[in-house]
């Protein structure tokens, strides 16, 4: 290889090389002139890491592969100051011209992509139990003369035949991997999408168990599961033995779509956890169900796969096209717009080619989606089956029949809006007696200003304990209103119905394409009390433009996700009203 | 207060340093912005970001339970109810269980079975731990059912916040899940947690001098050189 830094360019097209910051005279002798300076030294080579494969149910540490680290950033140190910098081509490669005669120069990846510019990204992996500290892959310390410099450094996974006895270094490697995976099949469908910054955060202490009362603790690593928080980034296990993330593929694309829903449009989702069966509220339906069809489409693999356990063999799985066996042996058991996995058959049939079922007759690809999914972005209905559907109704008019029959295959519709305006499933409630129909449908009461409309929530659609009440179908009502001009509006939520001997907290949320207001005050103990049930209320005022809102009304103990404490109180129902102050 | 709330408050409370400046500016700053021009009445409430949600990965369709019945001392067994529930039918319910080296476990209680559980009849057992260290002390639950003919699995751990010695008991909260698993997050122990990262786990974390403030923070992974 030649040595200088115009061959090195041309050897390495697309290299971000970075001219060297710090030229240091290598102990040579002090001022001399520029002209008598050596050449700068090409050091070059390859990033690698372990890839851990899933055989079956389980890692396959047989089976490890060297993978190229694409598009991570390296650097070139001495003396503890970079002294030069690339990015890794698809093939990991990168070349830094560093000056010659350096002693002790370490070269090393950091675990961070970043492209300026359109399209653009930033994402970096951390370590949530160390300060947000990033990972860097370090070669050894070495010595730079006159001549140009081979050095391939590979990321092991610390596996030894029986365990994790050594630092897992490919991990932050793997993790990226996927994102990038994730990223290209996104710009396939959208080249100029700047990316917003991602910060994902691993480590070997994120365990899967809840922190002190229940709640995540992330400098800890008592994560509770892997996960993506709005606004702070992606969170993933690393719990040998226990459940390690690192390698599962899905997941990583799983969390990186809740990621991209909220870069490209807007999710509502209230989060939280969620299993096969359970009936949700619809914006996580929507989310979680979202979030399975994206890591099949970008990963092409209808399989997803969690491994977890001793040593890394077992797994939670199932397909996105037919969740465990054949459709017939073994059904959705409550298929509606409140499941998620309703909706990731349906996300992933609009894409693919492959028709596993008569309905399925559309292959829209995923530009289409990822449209609609900007589309929803300012839409004023809540994000949901309903409003994607309406939305990609709305691009495509002449493929609305095969889209309602697609929804009408999983219980879902006709509808008419995003509002979900003739929708006639209400779920299968697991406790009949404390919930009606009309407490679910229509999904959106209205509301006219002046009015008042009368909605309740439930805890009908879960077991006590299993995955909590926090995100369960009937816990949230929704009421929609038009403001007919800019102006303070007054609002409020009060106990209409309430289970004997309870007290009501009513709790209210007021969305306009995104959260406006959360109104979650404590009920007056002097006089809501539970001799008193009917007295308690929540109110709150905003200053509004024109447009169409949402409101959010729930009773807070039937939103719990375990709280012994306060547990649900059951179907308690509330009188909502708005007016102009 | 209301679960929104009590996530928000977690999260400013559980936030590093180093992003809570990101967090600050990109969603802080601009909602208090907001939301003060509109308390002003000066312009009508514009969205804000939303408050912070935990979209977690999709899990088996059954819970795993552990609950400590008793404050967990040194040297003093301690009863442990582990649990399995299910809205679905299960077959072949079959949970394995390892500790940390500060907990021992009855060997008979490291494999459990139950041939079936459903949501009237959660597979339910006791095990009878030995915490052998104070400190947070974990126990790891992986549990195996068939659910529609499909094997499925989950793996959940349960920390148990363990008291020095008789003296200390009375420090270590109540009994059940509530206090002696949740406790494990608070303290000294949550410390001694946060000291397993880096070298231990993943790398040399003691890159940054302690005393020099100016010193980069990065968690170096030792390559292997290849030819």
């Amino acid at each position: 290889m030649t040595r200088s830094s115009a061959a090195v360019l041309t050897l390495y097209a697309g290299f971000a090389v970075t001219v060297p910051l710090l030229v240091g005279c290598g102990g040579g002798g002090g001022n001399a002139d520029a002209s008598t300076l050596p050449a700068p030294v090409v050091v070059s080579g390859a990033i690698t890491f372990d890839r851990v494969p899933v055989a079956g149910n389980a890692l396959d540490y047989t089976a490890i592969e060297a993978i190229p680290a694409r598009g991570v950033s390296v650097q070139a140190l001495a003396d503890g100051r970079v002294i030069a910098s690339a990015v890794t081509d698809d093939a990991g490669r990168y070349a830094l011209s560093v000056p010659a005669d350096t002693p002790n120069v370490t070269v090393r990846a950091l675990a961070e992509m970043r492209r300026d510019g359109t399209p653009g990204w930033a994402y970096r992996v951390v370590d949530n139990t160390a300060d947000d500290t990033l990972f860097v892959l370090e070669g050894p310390g070495i010595e730079i003369g006159r001549t140009d410099r081979v050095l391939n450094l590979h990321a092991p996974s610390g596996w030894d035949g029986s365990a994790y006895t050594a630092p897992r270094a490919a991990a932050p490697f793997a993790i990226l991997d996927v994102v990038r995976e994730a990223t290209d099949f996104v710009l396939a469908s959208a080249p100029d999408t700047v990316f917003p910054p991602l910060i994902l955060h691993w480590s070997p202490n994120n365990v899967p168990s809840p922190g002190a009362d229940g709640e995540a603790d992330f400098t800890s690593g008592e994560i509770g599961s892997s996960l993506y928080r709005r606004g702070f980034g992606i969170y993933l296990l690393g719990d040998a033995d226990g459940d390690t993330d690192e390698y599962d593929r899905h997941v990583i694309a799983h969390e990186w779509a809740h990621y991209l829903e909220q870069a490209i449009g807007r999710s509502d989702s209230i989060g939280g956890p969620h299993t096969r069966g359970d009936q949700l509220d619809m914006r996580t339906a929507f989310s979680e169900g979202f979030a399975n069809a994206f890591a099949a489409m970008a990963l092409r693999d209808t399989r997803y796969v969690d491994v977890l356990g001793p040593g890394q063999s077992e797994a939670f799985s199932f397909d996105i096209e037919g969740p465990f066996a054949p459709l017939s042996a073994f059904p959705n058991p409550f298929p509606g717009w409140f499941s998620e996995e309703s909706i990731q058959e349906i996300v992933y049939d609009l894409f693919d080619a492959e028709q596993d079922r008569p309905e399925d007759t559309l292959e829209l690809g995923f530009a289409p989606l990822l449209d609609v999914l900007a589309d929803m972005k300012d839409g004023r209905a809540l994000t949901s089956i309903f409003a994607f559907a309406h939305a990609l109704r709305t691009r495509f008019p002449q493929l609305s029949a095969q889209i309602d029959a697609l929804l009408a295959a999983h219980s879902i519709g006709p509808f008419t809006n995003a509002y979900a305006d003739g929708e006639t499933n209400s779920g299968w409630p697991l406790a009949p007696a404390r919930v009606e129909t009309a407490d679910i449908l229509p999904i959106y009461k209205e509301l006219s200003l002046g009015g008042n409309v009368n909605v309740c929530s439930s805890d009908a659609y879960t077991y006590p304990g299993e995955t909590g009440f926090y995100n369960k179908l009937g816990a949230r009502a929704f009421v929609r209103f038009e403001a007919p001009a800019t102006g303070t509006y007054a609002f409020s939520a009060t106990a209409t119905a309430v289970p004997a001997g309870k007290r009501a907290d009513p709790d209210v949320v007021l969305h306009g394409a995104g959260v406006l207001h959360v109104s979650e005050a404590a009920p007056d103990d002097a006089a809501c009390t539970p001799e008193t049930p009917l007295e308690c209320a929540e109110t709150f005022e905003r200053f509004l433009g024109p447009g169409e809102y949402v409101l959010e009304v729930y009773e807070w103990t039937n939103t719990q996700a375990s709280d012994a404490e306060n547990p649900p109180i059951g179907r308690t129902c509330f009188d909502v009203t708005v007016s102009v102050r | 207060m209301s679960l929104v709330a009590r996530i928000r408050t977690a999260v400013v409370a559980s936030t590093a340093v180093p992003f809570l400046g990101t967090f600050v500016a990109a969603v802080v700053v601009p909602l208090v912005a907001v939301v003060a021009l509109a308390a002003a009445g000066v312009v009508p409430a514009a969205a804000q970001p939303a408050p912070p949600l935990d979209a977690a990965k999709p899990v088996a369709p059954f819970t795993v339970e552990a609950d400590a019945l008793a404050a967990p001392t040194v040297g003093v067994p301690v009863d442990v109810r582990i649990t399995v529930g299910s809205r679905a039918m299960l077959e072949g319910v079959e949970v394995r269980i390892s500790a940390d080296p500060g907990l021992s476990v009855d060997p008979a209680g490291s494999t459990l079975y139950a041939p079936e559980s459903g949501p009237d009849a959660p597979a339910e057992w006791q095990i009878t731990v030995v915490p052998l260290e104070p400190g947070a002390q974990r126990l790891r639950l992986f549990a195996e059912a068939l659910v529609g003919g499909v094997r499925q699995s989950r793996s959940t751990v349960a920390t148990l916040r363990v008291a020095e010695g008789a003296g200390d008991a009375a420090a270590a909260e109540g009994v059940g899940r509530e206090s002696a698993v949740r406790s494990a997050g608070r303290g000294a122990d949550l410390r001694e947690l946060g000291d397993k990262s880096g070298a231990e786990a993943g790398g040399d974390a003691g890159s940054p001098a302690a005393d020099d403030p100016d010193a980069e923070r990065v968690i170096r992974l030792p390559a292997v050189v290849r030819p």
